[in-house]
């Protein structure tokens, strides 16, 4: 029972965490994407140019006819996925495996090393005041 | 007595929770590589990491309830630090994993749901998936010496201790022959 509880309380607090990400998707999330430099932006007036208006030959692309060879895989069954693909997978993918660890390995030997710097630091400061000994007390009349 | 016997039916805690960590880090290494396992792969093994999150979660609940409790009067600035992590962490995690479902390909179809997710989902989940790499690092570095003496204490003794030969096992080996005469 007291375990339900518990995952009850995370579920909720999950529920509130995909909330936010719901808020943020219908109500920041357009704003941000759209916020690199493209549409209107980075042409004058937001009108972007098209070809052939000032002036130069335009003439449009008539899909002319391809004379190369297609891809090996290109008359392959409809659907069948690439090994090494986003979709398929493969062990080229095994780079990105390689990458995060590194990543986590780094981060690791950075924090790690501060800790290790941290302690040995703060122990290096404290030793004076621990070596000075204490007074030493009265000495007592032995009967 | 009696917590004596619940650590021999529950077994070592600190040992299950290692195990479970290991597993819990290879999983995440393969549910952020989908060029590696491929999409479905991807996806069952993401939703299967956050049934893991919460078990993670109820075994380090005593930690979790008092440093909340805490966190409002006096606490370390170490476990303040780790709390506020945790928390980072936890968000980020349900984040990626919800917003791989709503642009979901393999697992919620082969369910039958089909959610359109749409660009600003696909945007979400890679920024919080990158951010899962960079969280799970700090996690992990925030707890490397206690990594480091599990490693030692659940791996590398019993490793060390099969190629170590016994003092004790030559005498064994001789009372048992004795009680058998």
């Amino acid at each position: 029972m007291k375990t339900l509880v518990r995952i009850g309380l995370i579920l909720a607090a999950s529920l509130v965490v995909i909330g936010g990400a719901f808020a943020y998707v219908q109500y920041g999330g357009n704003t941000l994407l759209a916020s690199g430099p493209g549409r209107g932006e980075i042409f004058e007036g937001g009108q972007r140019p098209e070809r052939g208006q000032a002036g130069e030959a335009f003439t449009p692309s008539t899909g002319g006819a391809f004379a190369g060879e297609a891809p090996p895989d290109f008359g392959g069954e409809r659907g069948a996925r690439r090994e090494g693909s986003h979709e398929a997978g493969g062990l080229g993918g095994l780079t990105e495996v390689l990458k995060n660890l590194g990543v986590i390995a780094v981060i690791t030997l950075i924090v790690a090393g501060i800790g290790t710097a941290w302690r040995f630091l703060s122990s290096k400061l404290r030793r004076p005041t621990s070596a000075v000994a204490p007074p030493a007390p009265p000495a007592q009349p032995t009967a | 007595m009696t917590v004596g016997t619940k650590r021999t039916r529950a077994g070592n805690p600190t040992r299950n929770n290692f195990w479970i960590d290991i597993v819990l880090l290879i999983t995440v290494l393969l549910a952020l590589a989908p060029n590696f396992t491929g999409l479905a792969i991807h996806e069952w093994l993401s939703i299967a990491f956050w049934a893991a999150i919460v078990l993670h979660l109820l075994l380090h609940w005593a930690w979790t309830v008092n440093a909340f409790k805490r966190i409002v009067s006096r606490l370390p600035w170490a476990t303040r630090l780790n709390l506020i992590l945790n928390v980072l962490l936890f968000i980020d995690m349900t984040v990626v994993i919800f917003s791989g479902l709503m642009i979901s390909r393999e697992a919620l179809p082969l369910l039958g749901l089909t959610i359109e997710g749409g660009r600003s989902w696909e945007f979400l989940h890679r920024l919080t998936a990158d951010w899962s790499v960079f969280l799970t690092g700090l996690h992990v570095a925030l707890h490397w010496r206690w990594i480091v003496n599990a490693l030692k204490r659940f791996v590398w003794q019993p490793v060390s201790g099969l190629f170590r030969p016994t003092a004790g096992a030559p005498a064994a080996v001789a009372l048992k022959s004795e009680v058998k005469q």
